[in-house]
């Protein structure tokens, strides 16, 4: 795994040297392209002599620009002959265009690799916040400001050059994928389930009391009314904060999910197809409450704060009792209160309530490594803040023992 | 394994959805690392608390009353 990684960073990072030397090339012709090309607008008429004056840069221009573009090429086919799976299984194209019939089964091959190491890639994409990037470049400029290492530079569109997103595509959206997931192929499991996963000929209890409705039995939707009117609640008042509209937002929840139960298909779980529906709702709430101001989940996620954790002190065993309940509860809203909008929605679903990362990307229309990366980053910030309250005391030994620990 | 390598899949192992090669490397990390350890220690804490707390309960009163509320309008045919 380990040498599967350095693969593949070694990769990304020689794509991102090759483009970055080719760039002063690029830019050199361009600027002597140009030149030559204002030069012979200036001369035209006055011909004669300033013709051989403007040929020259204008031809010197164009040799040195497609001089640059031959050797993006031939960097970009190298890297392609380099990408042998046992090099980098992980950057390989996933075109199965190619004619010979070697070729084809290296790809096929590959591709397969490139599922083995999905989890992998997903997480350092997700660690480097590639999706963000992909679609921002200013919020990568900020990143890069705060001191973060681009790996994948070179992997997405900059303004050095771009290359092809089609890998970046594999792993943002997983459903489209031409290739189908190895059967071994292991999913992120959440700690804990609310509902067991029903094995496959057995359908969800849902489902039965999902038909008993459709049939006319009004006690049926009480059942399922009853069922999760908590987690809807709870995750109605994490989003909006406010206990008013929380109630609002729960009550259309689930009267949009009677009205529409003859939409929902079965094909995901009843829990998670009403999740949705109260993240609506909720967020449509928000967006009256505060007229004029777009709301989205996306809101306040800039911020870079806690992606490094600071606060290394230790806690106490058990910090949570030292406070009584009322206290704790307070302490617990306030944190998850301080939280960005766009992380704290992602922890609420993944961690509190649940959701697996690929229900919590349907849910919330993001792709799963913004999944993963919000939910890492909403967890070190959790922690950071819950720290504040859960300290350890440190008595004198300890801190020395910890301190001869950490230098080690 | 560096510090920064450990952060990346710190959610994978909280998870539990690392292969067993990949657990030793991170387990071997945990023990030589202080600061990753209390990391790791303290963030599974974190989501333990969450999980075990409710931090906004659902008041018996206000569930009997959007109860009543959501059954007649479903009664009406919504």
């Amino acid at each position: 795994m380990e040498a599967t990684k350095a693969s593949l960073i070694r990769a990304v990072r020689a794509r991102r040297t090759a483009l970055l030397a080719v760039f002063p090339f690029r830019l050199l012709g361009f600027a002597a392209l140009s030149s030559g090309g204002v030069a012979f607008f200036a001369t035209v008429l006055p011909a004669g002599v300033a013709c051989f004056a403007v040929a020259l840069p204008a031809a010197v221009g164009f040799a040195v620009f497609f001089a640059a573009f031959f050797v993006v090429e031939e960097a970009e086919s190298a890297d392609a002959v380099a990408e042998s799976p046992e090099d980098c299984p992980a950057t390989g194209s996933t075109t199965i265009s190619m004619e010979s019939k070697p070729a084809r089964q290296r790809a096929a091959k590959r591709e397969t690799e490139l599922w083995e190491n999905a989890d992998l890639i997903s997480s350092l994409y997700a660690a480097f916040d590639l999706d963000a990037l992909t679609r921002n470049h200013s919020r990568y400029r900020k990143r890069r400001k705060a001191g973060l290492e681009p790996l994948c530079f070179a992997a997405i569109g900059t303004p050095f050059g771009t290359l092809p997103r089609r890998q970046v595509h594999l792993f943002t959206d997983h459903k489209r994928s031409p290739q189908p997931v190895p059967a071994d192929f292991s999913h992120p499991r959440p700690m804990s389930i609310i509902q067991p996963i029903a094995g496959e000929l057995e359908p969800h209890p849902d489902v039965a009391l999902i038909e008993r409705v459709r049939g006319g039995d009004v006690s049926a939707y009480d059942t399922l009314v009853r069922k999760y009117e908590r987690q809807v609640f709870r995750i109605s008042q994490h989003i909006t904060q406010n206990r008013e509209d929380a109630e609002d937002a729960m009550q259309d929840a689930f009267l949009k999910a009677y009205e529409k139960l003859e939409q929902f298909q079965g094909n995901s779980k009843f829990y998670t197809w009403l999740v949705r529906i109260a993240v609506n709702e909720s967020l449509m709430r928000l967006r009256k409450r505060r007229t004029g101001k777009m709301v989205s989940i996306d809101e306040d996620i800039a911020t870079d704060e806690g992606s490094v954790p600071r606060d290394l002190a230790d806690w106490a065993p058990d910090p949570e009792q030292n406070y009584g309940q009322a206290e704790l509860a307070e302490i617990l809203r306030k944190t998850i209160q301080g939280l960005p909008q766009g992380f704290r929605i992602v922890f609420v679903l993944r961690d509190v309530e649940g959701l697996s990362t690929e229900e919590t990307a349907e849910t919330l229309g993001l792709s799963i490594p913004a999944v993963k990366s919000r939910l890492l980053r909403a967890r070190l910030q959790l922690r950071e803040r819950l720290s504040r309250y859960f300290h350890k005391k440190k008595g004198p030994t300890e801190s020395r023992l910890g301190e001869a620990r950490s230098k080690k | 394994m560096t510090c920064k390598e450990f952060l990346t899949l710190l959610d994978d192992l909280i998870d539990d959805s690392v292969t067993p090669e990949a657990r030793a490397e991170l387990q071997a990390h945990l023990g030589r690392c202080k600061h990753c350890e209390v990391i790791f220690n303290t963030t599974r804490k974190t989501i333990e608390i969450y999980r075990s707390h409710e931090v906004y309960d659902l008041p018996v009163g206000l569930r009997e009353r959007l109860h009543s509320a959501i059954m007649a309008r479903c009664k009406k045919g919504c």
